[in-house]
């Protein structure tokens, strides 16, 4: 069993997390996950193991997330009204998965900016510092800075208001 | 030195090298509306990470195992990303929370307890119906023993919390041994176990990481205090 077959095993439930974080709900998270799993073997050669295969995983989903929204958003852009990803009625979840603080979470998250709701998933959810998630995105350490802040702020927002959003419309 | 909410963020986060975090510090203590600001910050950074524990603790589905070509460990292994959180715990203040802390140091106390020559872990769990319950005395501490007033017994009651399932959770530490145990019925259903190392010890920057992980994805809200607690145990832990 080589290094690589060593550490993929145990980032899985990472993975997964990272993509909760950055998707709209469950199923497309985990659709995610595995996207990014089968992504990653097919380029198992191009990780070096004297560097991190948390970052580079991650690297890899973050980038199939970023493509796959641009796709979803030129759909979007001719079928339907832009705000329409909002509407969690189209959320194929559970009513009582919709109602855990976990669904909450996720729907105030899809509600942030692609570029700071990465940020926030990296460093606030995942863990990661400030320097490692520049590293990933390819962007300067003051921008994930920025980004943090806008995202946070809007978040405080978001989360304020008790219901999480949904349930304003009974 | 101004103190707007990026750096108070960056703060809170751990990302500000000593000097300018002390700064921060002495800002914040003298000025109330930028603790609560800080307060909002690490609340909601916290509510995040507690929000998005339990998936740490599910099983990987089956179509993400399948398509990974090595076999998937039984065990999920917490550790690869809490090593990087350990290099950085001086720096990354909010992460591992303040009950982890605690729940460290008390352990320490069991590993100085070692070699007292009674080792209870062999008859702590006895098979019920298929269902792994504690047993003897640490059947007998999980009822009695407080974790806020814990003595040189040997099993340490380490953390006392309520579960998302409404069930009440009680981690305790034996010589060679820690785990969770959960209320069911009148008995305590053994919900982890970990060991401790080959040396005996524990891994201090959060007593066993594995099982502190397994906690942050079961635990509502936050740790007993001792007055919960002795509320808690005085309703037979129902």
């Amino acid at each position: 069993m080589n290094s690589f077959d060593r550490e993929l095993p145990p980032i899985l439930p990472r993975l997964r997390r990272l993509a909760h974080a950055l998707a709209r709900n469950r199923a497309d998270a985990d659709d995610l996950a595995q996207a990014t799993v089968e992504r990653m073997l097919r380029a198992r050669d191009q990780w070096q193991p004297d560097t991190r295969f948390d970052a580079w995983a991650f690297r890899i989903m973050r980038n199939l997330w970023i493509d796959t929204g641009r796709a979803a958003t030129r759909l979007a852009s001719r079928s339907a009204p832009a705000d329409a990803a909002l509407t969690v009625g189209i959320d194929p979840t559970g009513p009582l998965e919709q109602r855990s603080e976990l669904a909450l979470l996720m729907r105030a998250l899809a509600q942030l900016p692609a570029e700071q709701r990465e940020v926030i998933a990296l460093v606030t959810i995942e863990g990661l510092g400030y320097a490692e998630a520049a590293a990933i995105l390819d962007v300067p350490i003051g921008t994930v800075s920025s980004r943090m802040l806008r995202g946070r702020q809007a978040l405080l927002v978001l989360m304020d208001a008790p219901t999480g959003g949904s349930d304003d419309h009974r | 030195m101004t103190i707007d909410e990026g750096l108070l963020i960056a703060w809170v986060d751990g990302e500000l090298d000593h000097d300018t975090a002390a700064r921060v510090a002495a800002a914040v203590a003298d000025d109330p509306a930028l603790g609560a600001v800080a307060d909002a910050h690490r609340a909601l950074a916290l509510r995040l990470r507690a929000g998005f524990a339990p998936i740490m603790a599910e099983p990987v589905p089956e179509a993400i195992a399948e398509a990974t070509a090595a076999p998937i460990a039984p065990v999920i292994d917490f550790e690869s990303h809490r090593v990087d959180r350990e290099a950085r715990v001086e720096t990354r203040r909010p992460h591992p929370p303040v009950w982890l802390a605690l729940a460290a140091t008390l352990v320490i106390g069991v590993v100085i307890g070692r070699g007292t020559g009674f080792d209870v872990s062999r008859a702590a769990f006895v098979d019920k119906g298929g269902t792994l319950v504690a047993s003897g005395p640490l059947a007998k501490a999980l009822d009695d023993q407080l974790a806020s007033t814990a003595g040189d017994d040997p099993v340490r009651i380490t953390l006392s919390f309520k579960a998302q399932d409404g069930h009440y959770c009680r981690s305790w530490a034996l010589a060679a041994q820690q785990g969770v145990a959960c209320r069911s019925g009148n008995d305590w259903r053994i919900a982890a176990t970990a060991a401790a190392d080959d040396e005996g010890r524990y891994r201090m920057a959060g007593g066993d990481t594995g099982l502190m992980a397994r906690i942050d994805s079961m635990i509502a809200g936050e740790p007993l205090d001792a007055t919960q607690e002795r509320a808690a145990k005085d309703r037979h832990w129902q």
